[in-house]
């Protein structure tokens, strides 16, 4: 089963390099492309000097555009799974694994790594778990179906999966807005318990100050999928 | 009054004449240029012929023409606006798609470039074997 992690960086020069070695060691039946998100550190440089695989992206296009490159690769390299994986040190490869004997086993569409399943490891600031639990709130009332870490960018597709988000994948904030996508058009999506650890380097892409108009933009987002005809 | 026409029709005209030399020299693409020329017409016909602006006050019920001025300029401004809008949000689609394509593509043409080096290399040491044999 040919398996890729996608990991979308943007200045992660830090990080970048620790990242990759946790999956060559923790999950090694797994390829990996790293996506350059145009960063303006060293990251670039040095994914090159470690010889690490590297998609570049000339102009910087935020993180959905830059995972939605690396759902177009998996698509052109006949890939079967293919993952989300932070760049930041965030996520655990150990779960990488197991995450797909569920979504085999199951014959899933995608699973998502949760940290709310057992509540195991860093699990977010107060305000962050609010904003989450009510999107979670939200999904369940227009789709019916239970996510409880609707934001995890740790998140493992299947091949149809991948064939529809190298088509459609949101520009910003796409985490919730995909869920509801996929599940709206009936795909199986479960979620899988993980641990993530806290950021040791770098800040979250969101910043106090845009989690209002995440919010705002998200539930839009949402309720447009609702109505949206496939 | 005359005299204001008169600068008015002078300045519209200066305005058409300088988005056609836009288009001219490539500058601005004709699609996007319609519009504004229309604009500039109408806006060139009522300043010739003003009474048409006093009927289409009476028409709509606002009390004096220059009302019913503002009204229009602003609901065309507001038109051209919202079709700029959808123009960016298409471009900025077609941007994301052939920044992804670029990105894919070099990674690809990487990956030969270190394949067909490596085949080389290959080659290489296999002659070498072979002169090594005939020696």
């Amino acid at each position: 089963m040919k398996s890729l992690v996608m990991i979308p960086a943007y200045n992660e020069e830090k990080n970048i390099v620790k990242t990759v070695r946790d999956i060559q060691k923790n999950a090694p039946d797994f390829d990996y492309i790293i996506i350059n998100d145009c960063s303006r550190d060293s990251t670039l440089d040095l994914c090159r000097r470690e010889g690490l695989h590297v998609l570049n992206l000339p102009v910087n296009l935020g993180i959905g555009g830059a995972v939605q490159t690396g759902y177009r690769y998996a698509m052109q390299n006949g890939y079967d799974v293919a993952v989300q994986f932070d760049g930041d040190g965030q996520h655990d490869a150990a779960y990488l694994t197991q995450m797909r004997e569920k979504l085999v086993r199951e014959e899933l569409d995608m699973v998502i790594g949760s940290r709310f399943l057992r509540h195991e490891g860093f699990q977010s600031s107060g305000m962050r778990r609010l904003g989450i639990r009510y999107f979670t709130e939200l999904i369940r009332v227009s789709t019916g179906k239970k996510i409880t870490d609707p934001t995890s960018g740790m998140r493992m597709a299947n091949r149809s999966v991948i064939e529809a988000f190298a088509v459609n994948y949101p520009k910003d904030y796409p985490e919730p807005e995909s869920v509801v996508y996929l599940l709206r058009q009936g795909k199986r999506v479960e979620e899988a318990p993980v641990k993530m650890r806290e950021r040791e380097n770098g800040k979250s892409s969101i910043s106090f100050s845009r989690s209002i108009y995440y919010m705002c933009k998200v539930t839009f987002a949402i309720l447009i999928e609702d109505i949206r005809r496939y | 009054m005359v005299k204001l026409q008169l600068i008015g029709a002078a300045v519209l005209l200066l305005g058409m004449l300088y988005i056609i030399r836009l288009i001219r020299k490539r500058r601005m693409e004709l699609k996007y240029a319609l519009p504004w020329l229309a604009v500039s017409f109408a806006a060139l016909i009522v300043d010739c012929f003003p009474e048409l602006l006093s009927k289409l006050a009476d028409l709509l019920g606002i009390a004096t023409p220059v009302n019913a001025l503002y009204l229009v300029a602003f609901l065309l401004s507001i038109c051209l606006l919202f079709a700029l809008t959808v123009i960016v949000s298409r471009q900025s689609e077609r941007i994301k798609q052939l920044v992804q394509a670029a990105a894919l593509c070099e990674e690809r043409i990487k990956r030969l470039e270190s394949a067909g080096a490596g085949e080389e290399r290959k080659d290489l040491s296999g002659q070498e074997e072979q002169s090594a044999r005939e020696e």
